[in-house]
């Protein structure tokens, strides 16, 4: 290390700025979510798409896919090689996938009921009924795996299976120090106060599990400009993960208190509506996939069903992997979508 | 692309002109102050920035350069980049020379870093510029964080760039981290990191941390004082906050109850009630303000352990007679440690409980401001917040009735096809 080494080293770092800036300018937006689906459904600021098939379907069960309500389901269809939806198409299934929306002023009391008895309800009953199917295969993941788990035990009779991707269910502990900080802090007061929860704020907190990810996830950008495949890559990620939609307050005021603070959920306690929430209830076939590198959802969190569930054909699968690559990543296209899907047909 | 270049151009060409003052006054300074005059020759970047502005002119003119602008300014920054390892490695630059001698680099630290700060400086803000020249999109939120990145990079470059020449020839110790610990720096690349937290985090109290900082900078002696302030008093309880809170509170109460006679005296009324919310109000942004500081010495002092544990692991492999051949090493170790540390205290209850009472009472007070700002604007002909959410309320009320009363339809319905929306209804048609 000496003067010059130095001083090299630091107008390098200039240097891949500038070629960032030169190959960058000439990137137009990216585009993401592009497997051709048709609008079908619509519920105020909630949408149900129809994934386009050219041959029919191998699998005449139609699946029903739900994302988390905080990150937009695009990720699912993020690039043509990279296509959980797309995957899921060539392998025969017949796919709707569920759009959440952007939800506005509004549409801050939007509750937890009118998500899942409401809007999920509805898309399930428009797939039954628009294909001629008394039971559909439903899928979810992340959140939408907690809320597609909390739906099948109040409609088991709607749904031939179940699964569902790297979804918490239990939530207490520490292993995630997300659900420590909801027990202290007040969510009562930042719903009455701000309405919806902006989407910042959701993805700060989930920032702060890993502070220098912003920072050090673009220490290799400069070396993917050469590769424009890797560098388009990058930019779709970034693209979806900057797409983040604010949160219902009266939602959010639900899904933190009772799920994520008082863990009323595993524990049976969870009302919804009407319903007490049991998952013994959940009699359908039941597949969970967590991924053992998960640094958002503890695997104790999403396993902890299994205990509690009431179906008797249920399977646990550990992907090798972490939270986003379960759905994205070339692993989870090759080996874990076909291994979803021959389970799902086996069941049809 | 024609108006992007020419703005490209005219923001280089002010830059360069900015640098080249800056630097110049930089280096007149430093002759003044410390070495025998005329031991730099100023005209060596008078005529760089002949050179520079010739060459901008020319390419200006140019069709065919102008047509390709990142050729240009790649050329134009390679030429830079010679210039600058030229100008640092410069036997005869009694900067470098400076940096050999062991006994005075404190003398020249000064010197050293005002000369770095107006080059980054002038890189910074050039990029800056350029960051304008995108249209929205995928590439623009890149190279906005390509560009963070670098910045923080180039801070922490920055950091450590005085104690390179003990980590070169082995003779860095704790002692010299230490010495040559520069506080305002230290304080800008936490700031970076806390760009990257909740807004309630980010809208910290700039006046307060300034003072912290003045404090640390005033001398860097002061170092071991500042981090044994700031170590010791944070496992025992917060003491040096809870005694600000205490004597908030009493001075408060003080003021409050001396207030009390003359409160007496006014009349019932609308007067008396302004006064009084105003009273609170003020007492509610300076309770948040206390805790917000406190969060920030929180955050500080958690900084501080971390890059005292990166010195003392470069230390380590000084001792070890380990190489430290580039600056990268030490910046990702940075981040790592750095990760390390503020995860640890993420998951602290202290830190928990912190935040929470932080965001409660951010909260309760952009409530309160929120009402008062509806109270003084009540006789404006304006839609406020509160009769905005009451609509949006009934919106809803009546978005349900509508969803319950579409599903009776439904069921009474004798028809078979599926009724739904109209959306629905089309694309079923057409599936």
């Amino acid at each position: 290390m000496n003067a010059a080494g130095i001083m090299e080293e630091m107008t390098k770092t200039i240097e891949k700025l500038v070629k960032g800036y030169e190959i960058l300018q000439k990137i137009e937006d990216v585009e993401v979510a592009t497997t051709p689906k048709k609008l079908v459904w619509q519920s105020d600021l909630v949408k149900l798409y129809h994934y386009k098939r050219e041959t029919p379907a191998t699998c005449k069960i139609p699946v029903l896919v739900s994302f988390a309500i905080m990150n937009r389901q695009d990720v699912l269809d993020l690039q043509p090689d990279r296509s959980l939806m797309k995957k899921f198409l060539d392998l025969g299934l017949d796919v709707y996938l569920m759009d959440w929306g952007y939800p506005q002023k509004q549409h801050r009391y939007l509750t937890m009921e009118d998500y899942i008895l409401g809007f999920m309800n509805d898309a399930v009953d428009f797939v039954r009924k628009s294909t001629g199917n008394d039971k559909i295969h439903k899928m979810g993941i992340c959140q939408g795996g907690t809320f597609s788990a909390i739906y099948a035990s109040i409609f088991p009779e709607k749904l031939k299976t179940l699964t569902t991707y790297v979804a918490p269910y239990d939530f207490s502990g520490n292993a995630n120090m997300l659900y420590k900080w909801t027990k202290d802090i007040d969510i009562d007061a930042m719903v009455d106060t701000m309405g919806n929860i902006p989407a910042k704020m959701i993805d700060s907190g989930f920032g702060m599990l890993k502070p220098s990810a912003e920072v050090s996830k673009f220490l290799g950008l400069p070396e993917m400009m050469g590769d424009e495949a890797k560098l388009t890559n990058f930019l779709r990620m970034e693209k979806w993960k900057n797409d983040c939609p604010d949160l219902a307050g009266e939602m959010f005021r639900k899904y933190i208190k009772d799920l994520w603070r008082d863990n009323k959920l595993i524990k049976g306690e969870f009302e919804l509506g009407n319903h007490k929430v049991n998952f013994k209830n959940i009699t359908m076939p039941f597949l969970n996939i967590y991924a053992t590198e998960d640094n958002i959802i503890p695997n104790s969190s999403t396993t902890a069903i299994d205990k509690v569930i009431g179906s008797k054909d249920k399977s646990e699968h550990a992907f090798h992997g972490g939270h986003i690559g379960v759905f994205v990543g070339s692993k989870s296209q090759k080996e874990l979508a076909p291994m979803v899907v021959k389970w799902v047909k086996d069941r049809s | 692309m024609e108006t992007n270049t020419k703005n490209m151009f005219e923001t280089m060409a002010n830059m360069q002109k900015q640098a080249v003052e800056n630097l110049t006054n930089a280096t007149e300074q430093m002759q003044k102050n410390l070495f025998t005059p005329n031991m730099v020759d100023s005209d060596i970047f008078k005529k760089w920035y002949d050179s520079q502005m010739s060459f901008f002119n020319q390419n200006k003119s140019d069709n065919k350069n102008t047509a390709n602008p990142m050729e240009f300014f790649n050329t134009w920054m390679n030429n830079q980049m010679e210039t600058a390892k030229t100008w640092f490695s410069n036997n005869n630059n009694p900067f470098i020379n400076n940096m050999n001698m062991n006994d005075d680099m404190k003398k020249n630290y000064d010197n050293m870093m005002s000369m770095f700060s107006n080059w980054s400086g002038t890189m910074n803000n050039t990029y800056s510029e350029m960051l304008k020249n995108f249209n929205a999109g995928s590439g623009k939120d890149a190279f906005s964080g390509l560009f963070n990145n670098a910045e923080m990079y180039m801070k922490s470059f920055e950091f450590w760039m005085p104690m390179f020449k003990s980590i070169q020839d082995k003779s860095f110790t704790p002692e010299t981290f230490k010495q040559l610990f520069n506080a305002p720096l230290f304080k800008d690349m936490m700031d970076k990191m806390f760009n990257l937290q909740p807004d309630f985090m980010k809208n910290m109290n700039e006046e307060a941390k300034a003072n912290m900082f003045k404090m640390m900078d005033s001398n860097k002696g002061m170092f071991d004082n500042m981090k044994n302030m700031m170590t010791s008093n944070m496992p025992n309880g917060n003491e040096m906050f809870t005694q600000i809170f205490d004597n908030y509170n009493k001075v408060y109460n003080s003021m409050n109850s001396g207030a009390a006679p003359l409160m007496k005296l006014m009349p019932q009324g609308e007067a008396k009630q302004n006064i009084e919310s105003m009273n609170e109000l003020v007492n509610e942004f300076n309770v948040f303000n206390m805790k917000n500081n406190q969060m920030q010495y929180m955050m500080y002092a958690t900084g501080l352990k971390a890059i005292e544990q990166v010195a003392d692991s470069i230390s380590a492999k000084v001792r070890n007679g380990e190489e430290v051949n580039n600056f990268m090493s030490i910046y990702s170790e940075w981040l790592a440690i750095n990760d390390k540390n503020f995860v640890t205290l993420f998951e602290t209850d202290e830190y928990s409980k912190m935040q929470a009472d932080l965001s409660s009472f951010g909260m309760k007070l952009k409530r309160n401001i929120n009402l008062k700002m509806e109270k003084a604007m009540e006789n404006l002909p304006l839609i406020n917040r509160t009769e905005m959410d009451e609509l949006y309320k009934t919106v809803y009320e009546l978005r349900k009735r509508i969803n319950v009363l579409e599903k009776q339809i439904d069921t009474d319905s004798t028809e078979t096809v599926v009724k739904a929306k109209p959306v629905a209804k089309k694309a079923t048609k057409n599936s």
